[in-house]
């Protein structure tokens, strides 16, 4: 019998999340959901440190580094079809056909996606969710959610989370390809967990803010608008700075 | 004739503008340019001491960036209310903790180059320097840099790495930290950002 592990955890995860969301309103303009966002950013944080680090700290350990790499190249592998799908519902022919080729010579030619021989071929790599389908299909982004287990997330990313869980094929294996899967998955973001926890001074905030403008980055296809980045309100501040002469003194 | 005339001048004045623009932006890519350069000097020097690189950038630092700006549009609506002494506090640990950051993620050299991609003036006082960090075995890392004219030339005052603004992200942090818990809380939370860096 086919196991649905992955489905079932972003269906309860989206069932905890709106009950926790009914008994947890205040917060901002800007985060209505800020209280509940907390309680479960330290929810996360607390597993992370009690559960996902250790358990990755040990995979690392006993797995060589081409297992490791072959572990990721095989996963990266089975986005592909979600890719695919999302390449052609957001109308992106040229792009579909690449990732339909890439998906088609990694699993035939590199042993089920274990080797990525598509870069050996200069075929670029795209990755696609059903959140930016609807995001391209005008879809508003609704406010920011820190989801149980899978954090950050936006009300427009909830539906998303549940049409890519069902439409990866890494829902319908059996239960410990998916527990690799999610070691994985948190294997691949160490090196940026750590970055956050080096940099942040409040953690919440910095993954709230990275997370919309990756979000956005990723929408536009890393295509920066640089008219997006003017300040506007600099040129009032200059006086003020020039009045009191400010300057850095190291 | 007299047509002729206003449309010459017309036109002698848009080259003019042309012109001027076309200056102003290779001023400001070059400003990118020489960071960049350091930054790849220091990673290629490899060196293991974390007090020498961060001496070693500190002027290239100081000269590009405006770090008194930066923490003004950081600290966003707090700014006003805080004493002159707090808010040069300020700036000196944000132009600390910058130079520390760069000291700390750009330390060693496997075969990295910066190249420049585009560069456009957005407004008569702020250019936009697209460029990509070229890793060798690893996707290119878009590094955008904001840059505003100053009285003696152009200097950063932010930069957006992978569709990432700096800027906006600080902005997200500390502002609510000073409000919330104070400022001698931010203060001590970028100093413990500077030190773990320097280890």
């Amino acid at each position: 019998m086919k196991s649905h592990f992955l489905i079932r955890c972003v269906g309860l995860s989206t069932s905890l999340l709106l009950a926790g969301c009914s008994y947890f309103q205040g917060g901002s303009v800007e985060d209505p959901h800020e209280n509940f966002n907390r309680s479960m950013h330290a929810f996360n944080d607390g597993m992370d440190n009690y559960v996902s680090q250790p358990l990755v700290t040990c995979y690392q350990w006993i797995t060589p580094e081409f297992m490791e790499m072959g572990v990721a190249n095989f996963f990266t592998n089975l986005k592909e079809p979600r890719t695919v799908i999302n390449d052609a519902l957001q109308g992106k022919e040229k792009a579909a056909g690449e990732d339909f080729e890439r998906f088609v010579l990694n699993t035939v030619l590199g042993f089920g996606g274990l080797i990525n021989v598509a870069s050996y071929a200069d075929i670029d790599y795209h990755e696609e969710d059903f959140a930016q389908t609807l995001a391209v299909w005008g879809v508003p982004r609704g406010e920011y959610l820190v989801l149980p287990m899978l954090g950050p997330a936006s009300y427009r990313s909830l539906p998303g989370e549940l049409v890519d869980a069902a439409s990866s094929p890494v829902s319908y294996v059996s239960w410990p390809i998916q527990l690799l899967g999610l070691l994985n998955a948190r294997n691949n973001a160490d090196e940026s967990l750590a970055r956050i926890n080096e940099i942040a001074v409040d953690p919440y905030l910095f993954m709230r803010s990275a997370y919309w403008q990756w979000r956005d980055h990723k929408i536009f296809e890393g295509q920066v608008n640089p008219e997006s980045m003017l300040l506007l309100d600099m040129d009032d501040d200059d006086e003020e700075l020039e009045d009191e002469e400010m300057e850095v003194g190291l | 004739m007299v047509i002729l005339k206003k449309i010459s001048v017309s036109v002698f004045l848009l080259m003019c503008t042309f012109s001027v623009f076309a200056t102003e932006t290779e001023e400001a890519s070059q400003v990118v340019s020489d960071f960049q350069s350091t930054l790849l000097s220091v990673m290629q020097q490899g060196n293991s001491d974390f007090d020498a690189r961060f001496e070693q950038l500190k002027p290239v630092v100081l000269k590009t960036h405006d770090l008194a700006k930066m923490t003004r549009i950081v600290i966003s609506k707090e700014w006003r209310g805080l004493a002159k002494e707090q808010k040069q506090q300020l700036i000196n640990h944000i132009a600390r903790l910058s130079i520390a950051s760069y000291a700390h993620y750009f330390k060693s050299y496997s075969g990295e180059k910066f190249k420049i991609e585009s560069v456009k003036q957005l407004s008569p006082a702020q250019i936009y320097v697209h460029s990509f960090l070229v890793l060798p075995n690893d996707n290119d890392v878009s590094m955008d840099y904001l840059l505003k004219k100053k009285k003696d030339g152009w200097r950063i005052i932010n930069i957006i790495t992978n569709g990432v603004s700096d800027l906006a992200l600080k902005r997200s942090e500390y502002g609510a930290v000073l409000k919330k818990s104070g400022f001698e809380v931010l203060l001590a939370e970028i100093s413990a950002k500077i030190e773990k860096f320097s280890q």
